[in-house]
């Protein structure tokens, strides 16, 4: 026979407030533009930190990636520039 | 030079933050190409007797998976390969031809047609030894040995896509580029690492086309630069989440391949499926003010990521779009961003990291800004102890109130499970009660109703790859009836694509016959997956005899002029398949 398990009202109701979620203060992901950046790279990378595969990325202040869509563009023009050069 | 372009977008890939790539498989030091290939044995593209009419060619290029590339399927009478060039992106680089590429294996036209011509004499035990030789397929690496399959998606695609019989005499006219991904790519449930990966077999095929051009002149004994052949690029992929408004990367760069093309190279069309979610409640329509249950299931051991899309406005971005996330049991967090590529995690009551949200507006070309974010919630089941988790049930995500006025489309990104790799991948999906699966008679609802109340939208919602202007994108249909496949997606005007191929048998009985690894070999699948491949083949063959649609519309009023069924969307009579067995 296994252990009997009594199962406790933790003595919450309806109407009590529920647990707080929070966000941590928004940092830069990246600062400057690098081929394939993307949201989920980040995380890729961090977790590969985390079991010692790769490098951490480095966090930004907040401002720091506030030039990146414009840095994307001129990426991809220059490259398609150059795909196509003679 | 392209050459050079191939490198520099390849640089991240090779620093590899995302570990796709072996470390056996890095070029160290990449080279230029030199004119050495037009004079070159070892480096030829072709066997003279597979060199296409200079008239009447047209490339076939396929990215995919596990290409068969020694199949019998994609070579001439005589064991001639048609292949013209193969890159195995993550092969073991021992150099060879490719010592341009940043990774891998590129294996050309005349090494592959010796090794066959190995084969027919003997001297190889059959096409495996081929891939084993090689070094495209190495079972002493730790990588998912798909090209080891019997039936890998790649095979079906690409012979969907290229195959002709050995003496159809349109063959010859038909040279195949083929690009292996990696095996991680396709193992990554979400596809969300293929974007590089894609981009830089664009560049290879693109190369390696023109070079072949220059072959054929120098072969022939032709003018420089008179050869340039029409291009046709296979893209079976496709994700689930994205803005689908043609501004990611990949997808204006296959824009601007197509609009511009190489001044040495005839039109370079891609294709690729509509997609295969319509029913599967990834998509939902948000006004700020509101929000959506998001259902994200148990021992799931990969991520679970949504894309926010907001609407266009001048901008810059300022923080006038947040987005407010419940996790189960929790109360909501509304995120603080006030910058592009900001990040912030999320965090639960006893301080654990849930998850993650990034804030990525984007410069649309006309000068304008589209509202973006991505939510990533971890996984449910962690693959290592002591990772971040986070809880499985009904989370919920919606549109701050004081965001910028507009419409927000919610997009789940797919987390399928593709046959012969990982198994832990699960998928969420959007929920509102108002959804209606089914009508009052137990029949499946297969488009949204006019009248419907439901957030969470079947139509619409197609592969985020295929937003751009010039894509061709392929829905699927079912042979007995040639209606429209129940999990087909729709692109905005509600039809299932530009074109429409048969796939399935009839309703509720999914799959065609397709062709496996081994010449001989075969098998059962589904999807819009294949029904790109056939258009593709289609359309090379059109272009070949001459016609020159020089854009999307072109193109549907060439499959308009000889569909078996035009309304609303033209239906293709499916190229030859297999008899059944």
């Amino acid at each position: 026979m296994g252990a009997a398990v009594e199962l406790k009202d933790e003595g919450k109701g309806p109407n009590d407030p529920l647990p707080e979620a929070r966000w941590t203060p928004p940092v830069a992901a990246y600062s400057r533009y690098r081929p394939g950046l993307s949201p989920y790279m980040h995380y890729w990378q961090q977790l590969r930190a985390g079991r010692d595969q790769a490098p951490p990325p480095k966090d930004g202040e907040a401002g720091d990636g506030a030039s990146l869509p414009r840095q994307m563009n001129a990426a991809l023009d220059a490259l398609i520039r150059r795909s196509f050069d003679e | 030079m392209i050459a050079m372009a191939i490198l520099s977008a390849f640089e991240e890939f090779v620093n590899d933050p995302a570990g796709v790539l072996p470390n056996d498989a890095i070029n160290a030091a990449p080279q230029d190409l030199d004119d050495s290939d037009l004079t070159d044995p070892a480096l030829a593209w072709l066997d003279d007797a597979a060199l296409p009419d200079p008239e009447q060619g047209c490339i076939i290029a396929v990215i995919d998976d596990a290409i068969p590339f020694a199949h019998e399927r994609l070579t001439l009478p005589g064991g001639v390969s048609r292949v013209a060039a193969f890159w195995a992106q993550d092969a073991r680089f021992v150099g060879g031809p490719g010592v341009d590429l940043p990774s891998g294996t590129e294996l050309r036209g005349g090494k592959i047609g010796e090794l066959l011509q190995q084969v027919a004499a003997g001297l190889l035990p059959g096409e495996d030894a081929i891939y084993r030789q090689t070094g495209v397929l190495d079972f002493l690496r730790r990588t998912t040995p798909s090209a080891a399959y019997a039936a890998p998606h790649g095979a079906a695609v690409a012979l969907l896509a290229a195959g002709f019989a050995p003496d159809d005499p349109q063959a010859r006219n038909h040279p195949l580029i083929a690009v292996n991904l990696p095996p991680k790519i396709t193992e990554d449930s979400m596809g969300t690492l293929a974007p590089v990966s894609i981009l830089t077999s664009i560049l290879f095929i693109i190369t390696r086309a023109r070079r072949l051009c220059r072959f054929i002149e120098a072969r022939k004994g032709l003018p420089a630069r008179s050869v340039k052949l029409p291009v046709v690029i296979n893209l079976s992929f496709g994700l689930t989440a994205g803005a689908c408004d043609g501004s990611s990367l990949l997808e204006r760069f296959m824009d601007a391949v197509s609009d511009f093309g190489a001044p040495d190279l005839g039109p370079v069309h891609f294709v690729l499926p509509t997609g295969n979610n319509r029913q599967s409640r990834l998509f939902a329509r948000l006004k700020p003010g509101e929000d959506i249950g998001w259902r994200i299931q148990p021992d799931d051991r990969t991520i679970t990521p949504v894309e926010i899309w907001g609407p266009v406005h001048a901008g810059p971005p300022d923080g006038g779009f947040q987005i407010i996330v419940t996790p189960p049991g929790l109360a909501p967090a509304t995120t603080a961003f006030t910058a592009p590529w900001q990040y912030a995690l999320l965090t639960g009551a006893n301080g654990a990291e849930l998850g993650r949200a990034y804030y990525t507006p984007r410069l649309l070309q006309d000068g304008t800004w589209r509202e973006g974010a991505t939510v990533i919630v971890n996984p449910t089941c962690p693959e290592l102890i002591g990772e971040p988790w986070a809880m499985p049930g009904e989370w919920r995500i919606g549109i701050d109130a004081a965001s910028l006025e507009g419409e927000y489309q919610i997009a789940v990104q797919r987390d399928e499970v593709i046959r012969g790799f990982h198994r832990e991948a699960r998928q969420s999906w959007l929920h509102d009660p108002a959804y209606q699966m089914e009508d009052a008679a137990g029949r499946a609802v297969l488009h949204d109703p006019a009248d419907t109340a439901s957030k969470v939208v079947r139509d619409g919602a197609f592969n985020a790859y295929a937003g751009g202007a010039r894509p061709i994108r392929v829905g699927a249909v079912e042979f007995a009836g040639l209606g429209l496949s129940p999990y087909c997606s729709t692109l905005p005007n509600g039809e299932g694509g530009d074109c429409l191929m048969p796939v399935d048998a009839a309703p509720g009985q999914f799959g065609m016959i397709v062709r496996g690894r081994g010449s001989g070999a075969f098998s059962i699948q589904s999807g819009t997956s294949l029904a790109a491949p056939q258009v593709a083949h289609w359309l090379a063959v059109r272009l070949a005899a001459g016609d020159s649609p020089n854009d999307r519309a072109a193109i549907r009023d060439l499959a308009d002029s000889v569909a078996v069924e035009n309304d609303p969307t033209p239906v293709l009579e499916g190229i030859e398949r297999i008899t059944p067995f």
